[in-house]
């Protein structure tokens, strides 16, 4: 584990973005302008964005700022790992496709209401093909992450993980906060300790 | 088949969350799936929920819809010869 | 917390419900001799009704908790029912007995949750709240948890059809890593109107019995139930009777579409070939493959196609028992593991129902009759899911 390093931070919060701690972005507006700047300033161009529901966007839109400056080798495609958490798995969306039920439900909306699609994509757009594991829990715990984290670290051939929390509760209320960890020293060790210092909670 | 191919691409671009597209961007005679839009299969399904609540047309077998959608044209002549 | 590779991660206790059985020895039976549960819809309505064709587990919500003793004021939903009703059986058949000194958890996987219950109450709302707390994914974990009073780790895992698998993954390296010194593990998923209107929205139910790895196959029958195993390291053995050792297992992204595996099926493949090689066998020592075989025409052709890479064209027996109980979802790795557990402690290897004819393009021929005495030493089970989510576990007999 003392092999592993914290690479990159990014939190993306009601319109806020942080980069390591560091505000890189404030944007006016409800999740979908917030968003769509975004994705012009870090993915553009990439369509399929638009047809993602708001808890992929979140979780994608962050990862594209994630892996801006800190692009992943391609060759460890198939060893970038995937942890990730939230309280509402996807809520926001289960209740658009309920509410469509009654007339006539629509393929596209039901698809998103799995939380771990939001990883799929994530995977789709960069090709990544390593371990994906999406937990539920009522509130962000740091040992229950931290837990999670040693397990993977230790027993899989990851190289790189992509960690952290996704949550979307509604326009105004949304958090991602991901990490990128990688095999080898930086100047930010992987520890407990450093992720809790880093780790800002809704 | 004029009034309805521009109204179509409009319905498609809302449909299929095309945000990044204006009709014009569509061209009617042009593959929908793969090389052209580069649509897909949940996309397809989405095309089916379309002619359902706007045409009135059930397509109960996702196999027709190959040849029903293979442009915007081919699409307008379907409506047109299937709409209630 | 001691990372122990080697540390082996033993089955002792096992338990499920489904459509066909709501015990392991009900459910024995019905595979070996071909009863499949497959009916028309009768708990949920649902104007699909007729048109439909279900794995329902016939007992109603009251008659499981009247099963399980519980509290007649309490509003369980069913997924959370069925993972009860399965945990219990696990717990007891591993002969497991409450703060007796060893770590014990609960970590589960479901795709719907308490989706049963909230989609009825919805519309009345203000009337019942209940089902706000129910809802969440998690609420069935902790209720397996105050149950079984096993808290020392909780989790819930949420990854499509392949939730059941990836929670036994977990439980399995928690063990290795000391964290646990056993896991009550698996998946449970409910029927409901939420996932009947979704799959067939997406256009793949069978409106009849499904034939999976038919080349005339037409789509899925959606199922129920829950099947949860006891995992447990050497250290709270004591001698008692062992199942099984798990010796693989695997997790890998197929990177190509949200619903729809990549035409060569290189997640499945992924996931199968790191399984094996964790579980240091060699492919021909895999005497039975217990595929996801959902019944699709895209599924069935791309696993096929990843079996016969990683087998180098000489693919072990297998089947797909969705065709008896319907795809569970989430519950349906923890169901397809319980039978892998039990096709090794009976030797015997389950048919795949109504087979008749090979898939061209892999021109593979599953299992149709039941063998007995098959020489089951080392069993393969796969859980795909939506978000390309493919998993693999590996059961080798001790």
């Amino acid at each position: 584990m003392n092999n592993w390093s914290i690479i990159n931070n990014v939190v993306l919060s009601n319109g806020k973005v942080h980069i390591n701690n560091e505000l890189k972005h404030s944007i006016e507006g409800d999740f979908a302008t917030v968003s769509k700047e975004l994705l012009n300033t870090y993915s553009k161009g990439y369509g399929k964005f638009f047809k993602m529901d708001k808890l992929s966007k979140l979780g994608f839109i962050a990862s594209e700022i994630l892996l801006h400056n800190n692009p992943i080798p391609e060759e460890d495609n198939n060893e970038v790992a995937f942890l990730i958490g939230n309280s509402e798995a996807t809520t926001y969306t289960d209740i658009k496709y309920h509410e469509s039920i009654a007339n006539i439900p629509s393929p596209a909306v039901f698809v998103y209401t799995l939380p771990n699609i939001l990883i799929g994509e994530i995977c789709l757009k960069n090709c990544f093909r390593g371990e994906n594991l999406f937990y539920i829990s009522q509130d962000f715990n740091i040992d229950e992450f931290w837990m999670h984290i040693t397990t993977l670290l230790n027993s899989s051939s990851s190289k790189h993980i992509i960690a952290g929390w996704v949550n979307f509760i509604n326009d105004e209320e949304y958090l991602s906060n991901i990490y990128l960890f990688s095999q080898g020293k930086n100047q930010l060790q992987l520890t407990k300790e450093n992720i809790q210092s880093t780790f800002i909670v809704q | 088949m004029e009034e309805l191919i521009p109204k179509l691409k409009q319905q498609i671009i809302e449909q299929l969350n095309l945000e990044d597209m204006t009709p014009d961007d569509i061209d009617e005679k042009a593959p929908l799936f793969n090389e052209g839009l580069g649509l897909d299969s949940i996309d397809a399904l989405e095309l089916i929920v379309l002619l359902e609540r706007e045409y009135g047309i059930k397509m109960e077998n996702p196999q027709d819809g190959k040849k029903v959608f293979y442009s915007v044209e081919t699409l307008a002549q379907f409506i047109l010869e299937n709409k209630k | 917390m001691q990372f122990d590779k080697d540390k082996k991660v033993f089955v002792t206790g096992i338990g499920i419900i489904s459509a066909i059985g709501t015990n392991a020895k009900e459910t024995l039976s019905s595979l070996e001799h071909k009863k499949h549960g497959i009916s028309q819809i009768s708990h949920i309505k649902t104007i699909h009704k007729d048109e439909l064709k279900v794995g329902e587990i016939k007992l109603t919500n009251a008659e499981i908790k009247e099963r399980l003793n519980l509290q007649g004021d309490n509003t369980y939903p069913r997924t959370t029912l069925l993972a009860i009703h399965a945990a219990k059986e696990a717990y007891e058949d591993a002969g497991l007995k409450r703060n007796d000194g060893f770590k014990t958890g609960v970590i589960l996987g479901t795709t719907v949750g308490g989706m049963d219950k909230s989609e009825v109450v919805y519309k009345n709302i203000g009337e019942d709240l209940s089902f706000i707390d129910s809802h969440h994914c998690g609420y069935t974990t902790e209720r397996v948890a105050d149950f079984l009073g096993a808290h020392d780790f909780v989790s819930s895992l949420s990854t499509a059809c392949s939730s059941g698998v990836n929670a036994i993954l977990l439980g399995a390296r928690l063990i290795k890593h000391g964290i646990l010194d056993r896991a009550i593990v698996g998946g449970t998923d409910a029927l409901s109107k939420f996932t009947i209107n979704g799959f067939r929205t997406l256009m793949i139910l069978h409106t009849e019995h499904s034939c999976p790895f038919d080349k005339n196959r037409k789509g899925l029958n959606l199922g129920e139930g829950a099947g949860i195993i006891v995992l447990e390291s050497e250290k709270s053995l004591n001698g008692k009777k062992v199942y099984c050792e798990l010796t693989g297992y695997a997790n890998n992204n197929d990177a190509f579409h949200q619903t729809a595996s990549s035409p060569d099926g290189l997640g499945p493949y992924l996931s199968m070939k790191n399984a094996l090689e964790m579980s240091g066998l060699k492919p021909c020592e895999i005497d039975y493959i217990n595929v996801h075989g959902t019944g699709t025409d895209n599924n069935d052709v791309t696993e096929g196609l990843a079996m016969i890479k990683l087998f180098d064209g000489k693919v072990p027996k297998f089947s797909s028992t969705k065709a008896f109980t319907g795809h569970a979802l989430g519950g349906a790795g923890g169901i397809e593991s319980v039978f892998s557990i039990l096709a090794i402690e009976h030797d015997m290897i389950f048919p795949n129902l109504n087979f008749k004819e090979a898939i061209p393009e892999i021109n593979l021929i599953p299992v149709t009759e039941t063998i007995k005495n098959a020489g089951v030493k080392n069993v393969m089970t796969n859980s795909f899911g939506f978000g390309g989510n493919d998993s693999t576990l590996i059961f080798s007999k001790v």
